[in-house]
């Protein structure tokens, strides 16, 4: 347990960067009762497992690079792969504008290596060399992944055209 | 979809306000509480217990003993692992139907201690007596990204020289032959040896190696077996290792602690030159190489006078990336072999974006593999060839090959053939051209790391050698390999096409997600 972390940093911290790790985690497991499980399990790692951060930045890394090991893990679960159904995504979640949901379905249907960074590129964002950081992979493997990514949503909702560069 | 929406999506994927609540007040009422108490919230808890029942009930099925130690998620890297080798490690006539009833009473590693070796059905009819000495704990949390963190950083910079060596020994021979190499497989071999040996015999092994310090290798084994390893629907890359002593003989047990701890290698007893312990043997190599090795797993035999058999095996297979190849554009055409003879072979055909590296003497180009790793082609241009790049061109296919070099992006027009080469090695030349000759001198070698006995007593090296598998095709790259040492008694953007006709002899090398090589073949022709 990180002694030195008081209830008011822990709560800073928490609020600072609860709604990343949400969003990361929900990408990979699509429910919002286990995305907000893990985030609790992050947090847990974050107060008890946690190392020296040099700066805020590094702490940021570190949750991003253990949600994702968490979300990884849960997915590749029995428990998980016995019980997701990705056709009760759009009516469980929050969103009611028709086109809304179909987006946020498409985005939550890509390849579980392209979106997180997708994500960490194109909301985040962060450049292509940090992507890679964070997520410990080739610079080039994470392009490959952010073209990928793309291709896909241009292909499923189709607008012409590529929608952005990197 | 423009970017906006996009972003839209993410900000309105928000947590639940009660969910919010919860998750704060249960972790601050948890701290306040019991500080270090396990972890035992919600589904998550539930979804490890599931995970430790299923790996508990394979461990009687088993009737081995290797230990799991549970962690706090279903899928460590061990699960698979553990239940590979307890089944590699079932005896031939094992009653696995009455270990399958055992019921789970949560003294399993009790049970191993109290079996001593002995097997466990308490017979001694004569059989050879082949049991686990030292079991393998393996690691039980993924999740230890932040101790690994370092891991490129100094495997590279410690193992490029080596890697070179392997690469230019292991990859040349005979003109128009494929040839293999699992550089990964090897470094685990000899830094497995260098825990077995002592005085110049050590010394050579760690100079080989790039070391002077024994923990140091020991904690960067540990990492590399931890990195590489992999097993999910899109890839799988597992390594294992193995001792198979002779009964009776006196062992250090700090030594099987230390191959046990630090390179997860189970270490075995049982009478040699017995064809019950060669079959456990083959059983075990079969299934660590998923059952393509099966024509070299077959000589490895034992004899009265063999005192040890260290192996190391790898298990690796990757879907491609996108798609990469379209098994309806694959068709017939013309390889020019490396022997001079032109060949008809299925080429498969992709085309996209890719990185592309123009040298002097080659081209190059990678493809991804879902898992993250990559598969790097090297084509010699015309006039040059695979000779002449492993010697004159080694550090530069090493440098592309852990990712450090950027290349060109492009649309890449590439014609590969599917191809599935396999090769054995004597492993003797290549170690002694890296300097590790005593380990081979009868009258030299020292084994007193592992054996308590006098040196002039112990064993020598009579028998090293590789074999492995490299196979591509439309659906991914898969790769077998394992390493034999057997002791003797002494006695981006798109800017340009690019084409790339693989018709010629070529050079793959296969790379993790980051950037470390651990296989590479020579292909003079698609099959063999």
């Amino acid at each position: 347990m990180n002694q030195r972390m008081s209830t008011q940093e822990f709560e800073d911290v928490y609020h600072r960067y609860k709604q990343l790790l949400f969003r990361i985690a929900f990408s990979y497991v699509k429910k919002r009762e286990d995305a907000e499980d893990l985030v609790q399990e992050a947090f847990y790692k974050r107060l008890y497992k946690a190392p020296e951060f040099a700066d805020r930045e590094h702490e940021k890394r570190w949750l991003i690079r253990v949600i994702v090991n968490l979300s990884k893990n849960d997915v590749k679960s029995f428990w998980h792969r016995n019980r997701v159904d990705m056709e009760d995504v759009p009516e469980q979640f929050w969103m009611q504008e028709e086109r809304e949901a179909l987006l946020l379905r498409e985005v939550l249907e890509l390849p579980d290596q392209c979106k997180v960074p997708m994500y960490l590129h194109y909301y985040e964002g962060y450049v292509c060399r940090e992507v890679a950081d964070i997520l410990g992979c080739k610079e080039s493997t994470i392009k490959m992944r952010l073209k990928k990514g793309r291709e896909l949503l241009r292909f499923k909702i189709s607008e012409g055209g590529m929608p952005y560069e990197d | 979809m423009k970017i906006e929406e996009y972003k839209q999506v993410y900000d309105k994927m928000v947590m639940s306000q009660e969910g919010d609540e919860r998750i704060l007040r249960e972790l601050l009422e948890e701290r306040d509480a019991v500080p270090h108490r396990g972890r035992g919230r919600g589904k998550l808890a539930v979804a490890a217990g599931l995970a430790v029942a299923a790996a508990v009930a394979i461990f009687f099925a088993a009737g081995g003993s290797s230990l799991w130690r549970q962690g706090p998620f279903g899928n460590h890297p061990g699960t698979e692992m553990a239940r590979r080798d307890r089944k590699a490690t079932q005896k031939p006539d094992g009653d696995d139907g009455e270990k399958q009833k055992k019921p789970e009473d949560g003294n399993q590693e009790e049970e191993r201690k109290n079996a001593g070796g002995k097997e466990e059905d308490g017979r001694d009819s004569g059989e050879p007596k082949e049991f686990q000495a030292q079991p393998v704990s393996y690691p039980s949390d993924r999740d230890e990204m932040e101790d690994l963190s370092d891991i490129k950083e100094g495997y590279l910079k410690n193992l490029l020289p080596f890697y070179q060596k392997a690469f230019q020994k292991m990859l040349t021979g005979k003109k128009g032959d494929n040839q293999v190499c699992s550089p990964v497989n090897l470094y685990f071999t000899m830094a497995m040896l260098s825990e077995m040996t002592a005085g110049e015999s050590r010394a050579q092994i760690m100079k080989a190696l790039g070391q002077t310090d024994g923990e140091e290798v020991r904690e960067q084994s540990k990492k590399i077996w931890q990195w590489l390893y992999s097993d999910d629907e899109y890839s799988r890359c597992i390594l294992g290792n193995s001792l198979w002593t002779r009964q009776g003989d006196p062992l250090k047990k700090s030594t099987l602690q230390t191959l046990s701890d630090y390179y997860y290698a189970s270490t075995y007893q049982g009478e040699m030159g017995s064809k019950s312990y060669d079959q456990i043997i083959q059983k075990w190599l079969n299934k660590m190489t998923g059952g393509n090795l099966k024509d070299s797993v077959g000589k490895v035999e034992t004899t009265g006078n063999t005192s040890l058999v260290l192996l190391s095996a790898a298990d690796f297979y990757g879907t491609w990336v996108n798609d990469a190849f379209d098994r309806r554009n694959t068709e017939k055409g013309i390889f020019h072999a490396g022997s001079g003879r032109k060949v008809t072979s299925d080429f498969m055909h992709h085309i996209g974006e890719d990185v592309f590296y123009e040298e002097k003497r080659f081209t190059a180009t990678s493809l991804g593999l879902s898992g993250g790793q990559s598969m790097y082609i090297f084509l010699p241009r015309k006039g040059s060839s695979l000779e002449e790049l492993l010697e004159k061109d080694i550090n530069q296919i090493l440098h592309i090959s852990t990712g450090a070099e950027e290349g060109q992006a492009c649309i890449m027009n590439l014609k590969l053939p599917k191809f599935k080469i396999k090769g054995e090695r004597d492993l003797a030349p290549t170690m002694k051209s890296m300097g590790v000759t005593e380990i081979f001198d009868q009258g030299n070698a020292d084994f007193t790391g592992l054996l308590d006995v006098e040196k002039e007593n112990g064993c020598y090296v009579g028998k090293a050698s590789q074999a492995m598998q490299i196979s591509v095709d439309e659906e991914g790259c898969s790769v077998s390999a394992y390493c034999e040492v057997v002791g003797k008694d002494k006695g981006a953007a798109v800017v340009r096409k690019k084409n790339m006709n693989c018709d010629r002899p070529f050079l793959v090398v296969i790379s993790d997600r980051n950037g470390m090589p651990v296989f590479a073949g020579a292909v003079n022709q698609p099959n063999s």
